[in-house]
């Protein structure tokens, strides 16, 4: 998982709850790097999931919520640092440009990168189907991600998760715009 | 407490940054060499359409604007601008223009001075230029003029070797129309040969029958007058006798004649058979010259020569008997009062060679030639005797017990009449 992952969130705790809690994380999460994360570098998505989990714990929110709230803050990290990726005229369209071309785009970047698919299906003017799929089971992130590219689109959206499988791995969401 | 949090986070962020700068090396370093490696890769591959013996050109869309030209297409690009190739600049531009609008590759010849240049267009329009490929074909060319001309050379070569050839089979045609045309009127005038032939012969053999009859009568009639003459008064009787006498030679030498003139109608018509036995030839000579020494009453006799291994030989007896007689006679007649004719029998491998010599008045050079015609007498013999027959039917009979018979003779010293037989096995 790219460093940027772990600096936003990082960021973001401290923001949020304070760098005693920062610390506490590193502290009580075994990290392979200790907590020292270059937003360029790359790391254990395991890292991540722990700190998640630590933080879970320590403030008493699950998890999903927690993945929610950091997907909306880490997509604004991710429209700043890539204007070029933005130019699309609305959600719907900047949602299926991410399997067909951002996606493509950052793998020419950094060719070791592991990034989940997003296959896409506009089912009418208000109505998509993104089916989000990855190892790492984390679409509670792309749901935060999603509501994230909303606001930026100055749009209102209701996000349904609609099919699961293998815990996880696969999972579809159903966007509906309001 | 603050500040120790405070460190702590510094200390992270110090980590990291090292990280990030270490990182960013490592990136320069892979980014250094991966231009490194394109330097090459764009200096070889410059470098290849200059190693293009042909000359290689790139245009712009639509062919407007010259991009990239290697050396050998300076010489091409030089004749294209000058003042006097304006319209094949035109043409060139043209046709590069269709290949790129059409999106297809094209192709088209055209004279660089004294060479013929072919040109193969390559647009590639999603980069929007026009690769211009090109080959010497000047030898090709030139080939291609030299195998049209040979080509209608040859064209031509058949087309008169086919009038020749109908000519000649419509002249085949005629030729064995007139062949046949000759044919039939040979065989005609064979058989009409044929036809004369045989009324000859019966008209010699009835004339000489009807000849006899009166001749016969004559005959008769002088022998009795012979016998009424000898009752006369003795000088009276000798007067008759000579008459008569002179009559019956004379009688005499018409049967002579007549029998000569039948035996040649009869050889001529082909009515004489041979009937080869085996004879011994020297035999045989010495048989007839004895006959003839006899009767010659100057005491000369036919001297025989004989030379060679002798063998028996294969002739018709009473043909020879004819012939050499004829020869024998001549040879005393001719040489009345000069030495001894001669018989020379020469016996050889493949031929035997009978030689009649003489050495009396011989004959005119010119004349050795009818010598053997009938009737025929040389004008050295108005004073002898003679029919002009003999030698006629001699060389007759000769040739058909296939004998040759030739003459040769020198005027005042003699002559030879020299007869070849092939041997027969």
């Amino acid at each position: 998982m790219k460093g940027v992952v772990f600096t936003e969130f990082l960021e973001l705790v401290e923001n949020e709850f304070g760098l005693e809690i920062v610390q506490k994380i590193i502290d009580e999460c075994e990290l392979e790097t200790d907590g020292v994360y270059s937003s360029v570098g790359t790391y254990s998505h395991k890292d991540m999931f722990k700190m998640v989990g630590k933080l879970s714990e320590i403030k008493d929110i699950p998890v999903p919520t927690l993945l929610n709230i950091y997907g909306e803050y880490f997509f604004k990290t991710l429209s700043r640092d890539y204007p070029k990726f933005m130019e699309q005229d609305n959600l719907f369209s900047f949602l299926e440009s991410i399997e067909r071309y951002i996606h493509p785009e950052v793998l020419k970047l950094y060719p070791e990168a592991e990034l989940p698919g997003f296959e896409s299906e506009i089912k009418s003017k208000n109505e998509m189907i993104l089916e989000y799929s990855s190892s790492r089971k984390m679409a509670d992130l792309a749901v935060g991600l999603i509501k994230g590219a909303a606001r930026y689109f100055n749009e209102e959206v209701e996000i349904e998760k609609v099919a699961e499988t293998n815990e996880g791995e696969k999972v579809g969401l159903k966007i509906l715009l309001i | 407490m603050d500040i120790e949090l405070y460190k702590k986070a510094l200390d992270r962020e110090k980590r990291a940054r090292k990280e990030a700068e270490s990182l960013l090396e490592k990136k320069s370093l892979e980014l250094y060499n991966t231009n490194k490696q394109l330097q090459e890769v764009i200096t070889n591959t410059n470098l290849f359409p200059e190693e293009n013996p042909n000359a290689v050109m790139r245009f712009s869309a639509h062919g407007r604007v010259l991009m990239y030209s290697n050396k050998h297409a300076d010489a091409i690009i030089k004749f294209l601008n000058r003042p006097l190739s304006k319209k094949l600049k035109v043409y060139f531009t043209s046709e590069l223009g269709y290949s790129f609008e059409k999106g297809v590759k094209h192709q088209f010849d055209m004279q660089i001075g004294k060479n013929t240049i072919r040109f193969d267009v390559v647009p590639f329009q999603p980069f929007d230029y026009i690769n211009v490929y090109t080959a010497d074909i000047t030898d090709i060319k030139a080939t291609e003029v030299s195998l049209q001309k040979l080509t209608e050379s040859l064209k031509e070569a058949q087309q008169v070797s086919e009038n020749f050839n109908k000519k000649l089979e419509i002249e085949v045609t005629e030729r064995t129309k007139e062949l046949s045309a000759s044919e039939m009127k040979l065989k005609k005038s064979l058989l009409k040969e044929k036809e004369l032939g045989e009324l000859k012969t019966s008209f010699v053999s009835t004339a000489s029958h009807q000849f006899r009859t009166p001749l016969a009568a004559i005959q008769s009639n002088s022998e009795l007058l012979q016998i009424i003459a000898e009752s006369l008064h003795e000088e009276t009787s000798k007067r008759f006798c000579k008459i008569t006498t002179r009559i019956t030679s004379e009688i005499g030498k018409m049967t002579e004649l007549m029998d000569d003139v039948l035996i040649l109608g009869k050889l001529t018509a082909g009515k004489v058979d041979l009937k080869q036995q085996d004879i011994n030839l020297v035999d045989f000579c010495i048989e007839l010259a004895k006959d003839f020494n006899e009767i010659q009453s100057d005491g000369r006799i036919m001297e025989i020569v004989t030379n060679g291994k002798q063998y028996d030989v294969k002739l018709d007896p009473k043909l020879l008997t004819h012939s050499l007689s004829n020869l024998f006679s001549n040879a005393f007649k001719y040489s009345v009062g000069k030495n001894n004719p001669e018989l020379i029998i020469s016996f050889q491998s493949k031929e035997f060679v009978l030689t009649v010599k003489d050495y009396g008045i011989g004959i005119p050079k010119d004349e050795l030639t009818k010598l053997f015609q009938p009737f025929f007498r040389a004008n050295n013999v108005t004073e002898i005797k003679g029919t002009g027959l003999g030698l006629s039917i001699a060389k007759e009979y000769f040739e058909i017990n296939k004998g040759a018979i030739t003459a040769k003779s020198i005027l005042g010293e003699g002559s030879s009449f020299e007869i070849k037989f092939t041997r027969q096995k």
